[in-house]
Parts: structure tokens; sequence; C-alpha cells
């Protein structure tokens, strides 16, 4: 078992495959070898979100692993299994930061995720929907805005 | 404080690297697009990193195919990119992606996108690019081509090439070919192109390439074409080039160039087509060159300020199919064994100095169909051997000094088409036989010669005559009433004779002839 502490000092004990999900945790583990029992420190990641990440460790913790020919299959951000739509079914703010400690645990099915769900939630929106959306203020001039529209030719109509 | 962890659920304060990471999940052309959103969704789309992870998981052939695909035809996809009109982070991903792999590229492509990506390259072995793509650009060769160290045929036609070719074209060692004709290329013709070795066709015409032919380019010891026509190059052809031996076509046409030609052109043994035309070579045509030239199917010399007798030899060149004297100083006659060129399509040897007879043995070359002797001083009869041209379309014998009737035999040439014999000293009447069944001619002058008699009835059997011109003779008699019947014709010059009685009714009435009186 090992024991990891959030940025909000929760402790959280959790089996040894499970931790190694995370690249981070892997190495870390690597580098202070077996005897150590202090608890590792994660301050980037509050004890909610590890939560949360934790959970999707567990998840998947018997996932095989990925097929040599999974990388070269064109890939969608609608490839996405039915178990894992379901748990990022979660507000705004949880979904980044869980991209955000996916990302600093290293664990790069969950940042791809995370990411592929923020693209769905962009794609097919129109830019005023997605400013709405994500909370995003225009901060173009007319000109400005004209000289992209100009440049973007090129892709209309496709 | 509640409003700090709102701020850490905005998108916008995601690290850069993470939104792109996000962004990359979406279509080229729908996050394109996305770059309206703020000045940070742009600044992310627009890099060139992004480009290429962003393209990679989205073309449609990455990356299996990419790799097992030898040759690049491009898809509806790539074909956009042909255009020219994506962002230029895009053309560069795109163009870095496949010339990683690819080893041919014939496609168009623009030749600065390309410099960007060209470093990558280096398993190229063959780029010939096209510039269909309407590009208006104009843009030099990159330097960097001499990093595709691979490159065995380099083919940039119509491309808009401007500057110099640059030197470090001489790194490519392996290049067999290099086309870069109809382009603005100016500056000298670089030395470093002359250890190109392994070179058998180096083709840079339609260009404005000046200085002269470097002398080292008789080390291109495998070359097959050399084709430099319409630049301004100017000096002589070099000595070397007796080195080609294995050289088949030689164009130098349309430059500058000047001097007498070295005696080692006659070494090219090989050579099947030589085409100086438009320079300011002078000299006589020597025999010593003439002499190997048994290859020789082209030999074009007009416009150019030759003088002298023609080479005896002349007749040696048995395979020759074209010749072009034209425009010369070439004086003296022709000598007899032109008839031994039995392969000849094409006699030019119009506006020289040339004189005495046309001789007998010009009946021999059974395949021409152009002869063309005109502006030149030949006199005697016309030979009655040319009735047995039977190939002859095109017989241009004006302005000599030629006399006699016309041969009777004419009457055999039924591919004729145009007959011009005048501004000579032709005498007699018109054969009937000019105007028999089996000829075919549409333009028939006649004019400024001594003809006498009437205008025969039969010409008015020459169903496809459009041009007859027959003025300045001294024909008499009426003008036969069918010439007016003829529907093909509508030039008619019968003005400066002395014709008498009445103009055909037929003629004054007929609406599209012009008539000269």
């Amino acid at each position: 078992m090992v024991k990891i502490t959030s940025s909000d000092n929760q402790e959280f004990t959790i089996a040894k495959e499970i931790a190694n999900q995370s690249v981070l945790i892997k190495n870390m583990l690597e580098d202070v070898g077996e005897a150590d029992d202090q608890p590792i420190p994660l301050p980037n990641v509050s004890g909610a979100i590890l939560q949360k990440v934790i959970e999707y460790a567990t998840m998947h913790k018997d996932d095989p692993p990925a097929a040599p020919e999974e990388e070269t299959r064109p890939k969608s951000s609608e490839d996405i299994e039915e178990r894992d739509k379901e748990f990022m079914n979660v507000d705004q703010g949880t979904l980044f930061e869980v991209i955000l400690a996916a990302n600093y645990l290293d664990m790069k099915n969950l940042l791809d995720l995370g990411c592929k769900t923020v693209a769905n939630m962009i794609k097919g929106k129109s830019v005023e929907e997605i400013r709405k959306t994500f909370n995003i203020v225009n901060d173009f001039t007319p000109e400005e805005e004209e000289q992209i529209r100009k440049e973007n030719e090129w892709c209309e109509d496709r | 404080m509640p409003g700090q962890v709102l701020e850490k659920h905005q998108i916008s304060n995601l690290p850069p690297e993470l939104l792109s990471n996000i962004l990359e999940w979406i279509s080229v052309f729908e996050v394109a697009k996305l770059r309206l959103v703020s000045h940070l969704f742009n600044a992310i789309i627009s890099t060139d990193g992004f480009a290429v992870s962003n393209l990679v998981r989205y073309i449609e052939i990455e990356p299996y195919d990419r790799r097992r695909r030898e040759s690049f035809h491009p898809n509806h996809w790539e074909q956009l990119f042909m255009f020219g009109a994506t962002p230029l982070n895009l053309q560069r991903a795109f163009v870095s992606q496949f010339f990683s792999h690819i080893e041919i590229v014939e496609w168009a492509a623009r030749l600065d996108i390309l410099s960007a990506a060209i470093g990558l390259a280096r398993s190229l072995t063959h780029l010939e690019l096209q510039n269909w793509a309407r590009s208006s650009t104009w843009s030099p060769i990159p330097d960097e081509i001499g990093l595709l160290a691979n490159l065995k045929s380099l083919i940039l036609p119509y491309y808009g090439l401007v500057g110099s070719i640059p030197d470090s074209m001489g790194n490519l060692t392996r290049l067999a070919v290099l086309k870069l004709d109809n382009n603005m290329l100016d500056g000298s013709i670089p030395d470093s192109l002359c250890s190109l070795e392994n070179l058998w066709c180096l083709s840079l015409a339609d260009n404005e390439l000046c200085e002269s032919i470097p002398d080292a380019l008789g080390k291109l010891a495998n070359l097959r074409i050399l084709n430099l026509g319409n630049n301004n190059l100017t000096g002589s052809i070099p000595r070397s080039i007796g080195y080609l031996r294995f050289l088949t076509e030689l164009n130098l046409f349309e430059n500058n160039l000047s001097g007498n030609l070295p005696d080692d052109l006659g070494k090219l043994e090989n050579l099947k087509h030589l085409d100086l035309h438009s320079n300011k070579f002078n000299g006589s045509l020597s025999s010593h060159i003439i002499g190997n030239f048994v290859a020789l199917e082209v030999l074009k010399l007009s416009d150019n300020e030759f003088a002298d007798l023609l080479p005896q030899n002349i007749g040696n060149m048995a395979n020759l199919k074209h010749l072009d004297l034209s425009k010369n100083r070439f004086h003296g006659p022709v000598p007899e064994n032109i008839g031994f060129l039995e392969c000849l399509i094409e006699l030019i040897v119009s506006q020289n100095n040339l004189h005495g007879p046309i001789p007998e043995s010009v009946g021999k070359l059974s395949s021409l169909t152009h002869l063309s002797l005109q502006e030149n001083k030949f006199n005697g009869d016309i030979p009655s051997s040319v009735g047995n041209l039977l190939n002859l379309e095109y017989a241009n014998f004006s302005n000599n000094e030629l006399e006699g009737c016309i041969p009777k035999l004419i009457g055999n040439l039924e591919l004729l088409t145009f007959l011009d014999l005048s501004d000579n000293k032709f005498c007699g009447s018109i054969p009937d036989i000019i105007g028999g069944p089996n000829l075919n001619l549409e333009r028939l002058i006649l004019s400024h010669n001594y003809f006498s008699g009437c205008i025969p009835e039969a010409i008015s059997g020459l169903r496809y005559l459009w041009d007859l011109d027959l003025s300045d003779n001294n024909l008499v008699g009426q003008v036969p009433e069918s010439l007016g019947k003829m529907l093909s014709l509508y030039h008619l010059n019968i003005s400066s004779n002395n014709f008498s009685g009445k103009i055909p009714l037929s003629l004054s009435q007929s609406e599209k002839l012009t008539l000269i009186q």
C-alpha cells in the first residue's frame, strides 16, 4: 500500500497498482525505495480532486496495456467509454482541475479523457457559444477579427 | 478566497500546453475557426507545434499510410494544401510530416513552404513540382536545397523561381535530372553545377541566365541532354563540350552566343539534335564537325552569322531529318551530295547568298515535305527530279534567279499545298498540268516572272486553292470565266499583265473575292 497526501493535508492509502498509474508517483516510489513508509506529498492536488483521480485509477486498474496497433489507429474525441463519460459528468471547475491533476501526476489516459471531454464541449458550437460556455471575454478589436476572418477563408464551408 | 477558486476554473487559465492538448482533438477545419475566440486561442492555434499535432491526429492517411506510400499523389484532403491559402503553420506542418518519409513528391507546393521543411526531407529522391496551383509568388531557390543529398531528380518548371542558382546545388551529387525550365532565374550558371557528374539531363531553358557557358561543363561526362535555350548567355561554346561524349541533345538557341563553332563539337558522335538558332555564331560550318554527325537528326543553325561555303560532306549526315540553315550568309552552291540525306523531311536554306543551280540530286530526298530555297541567288532550271518528291507539301523557290519553264512533273505532287515561284525569271506558259485533278494546291504564287500565254482553264480545277497570284507577268488573252466560280478562292491577283477583253462577270460579282487588278 502507498500513502499520499493532498494539498489540504488529506491522506489517502491506496494499492500500489493504483498508485502506479501515475508516472509521477511511480517514479517517486522507485526513487525512495520500498522501505520508506512516509506519505508522498502532492501539493498541487486538492483532496476532493485526488479522491476523483483515485476513483478513475481504481476503475481502470485492470485495463490491459495499450496494444501497439492502438497507437496507429486514427483517434477521435468521440472515442470515450461509457463509464468514463459518466465519470466526467462534472462541473467545469472540477473538470479543469482533474485535467491539471492528470497532467501533474502524469496520467496520460486521464489527461486524454479530460481533454477529449472539453473538446467535445467545444465541438459544434459557434465562437459566441464557446465564449459563453467557458466565460471567455472577446479581446479582439474589430480590425483584428476581420483579419482572422480573412485568413480563414480557406476553411469556410468545410 | 472564492474569487481565486473561480479563476482556476476558467479554460483560459489552463497552461497553454493543456489548452493546446484539448484543441488538438478538434478537426483542422473547425479549429481554424476557433482562432476567433480570443487572443489566447489564436496564438495557440497559430503555432507550428500545434499544427503538427493537430494534423497528425486528423490527416486520414496518418500515420500508417504515410510510411507505405512511395510516391505522393494528393488525395482530396491534400489538395487543399496546393491552393496555398491554408495558414503557413499548417502548410509547414503538412510538408514536414510528409517530407520526412516520402521519397517522391510530384505535386504543387509553394517553394517557400518547402524550404522551411526541406531540412527534414533527407530521404527525398525525386522532387517534381509544377506550379499549377496558380501561385503568383516568386521565390528564389532556397539554399537549403543542397541538403537533399539523396535527390536524383529535381524538376521545377514554371515554378516562379527568381534569383540565381545557388552554389549549394553542387552538393546534390546524386542528381541525374535537373530541370528548371521556364522560370526567371538570372545570374550565371554556377561552376558548382559542373561537379554533378551523375547528371544526364541539364535543362535550364527559358530563363534569364547570363554570362558564358562554364568551361567546367566538360566534366559532366554522363550528360545526354543539355538544354540552355532562350537565355542571355554570351561568349562562345567552350571547347570542353567535346568531352560530353554521350550527348544526344544540345540546345543553345536564342542566346547571344558568338564566335566559331569549336571543332571539338564534332567529337559528339551520338548527337541527334543540335539547335543553335538565333545566336551570333560566325565563321564556317566546318567539314570536321559535320563529318562525325552520323547520328544527327536535327540541325538548326538559322538566324546566325555563319558564312563561307556549305561543307562538301553535308551528305554524310545520313540520319538527318531536319536541316535549317536559313538567315545566314552561306554562299556558293548546295553540294550535289545533299541527295544522300534520304531521311530529310525539312530542307530550309532560305535567306542566304547561295547560288548555282539547284542540284538534280534534290529529287532523291523522297521523304521531303518542306523545301525552302527562297531569298538566295539560285539560277538555272528547277530540276525535273523535283517531280519525284511525292511527299512535298511546301515548296518555296521565290526571290532567286531561276529560269526556264515549270517542270511538268510538278503535276505528280499530290500533297503539295504551297508553291511559290515568285520573283524569278521563269517563262513559258503555265502548264495545264498545274490544274490537274491530282493537285491539291491551296496557294499558288507565280508573280514577278515572265510567264506568257493564257491562264489555263484547268486552274479552276484546283478545289482547295484560296490564294492565286499571277501578277506582273506577260499573260495575255481572256481571263477564264471559270475562275470566278472557284468556291475556295478568295485572294486573286492578276494585275500587271496584258489581258484583253472584259473581266468575266463571275469575277466581278463574286462577293468573297479580294480582287487586285
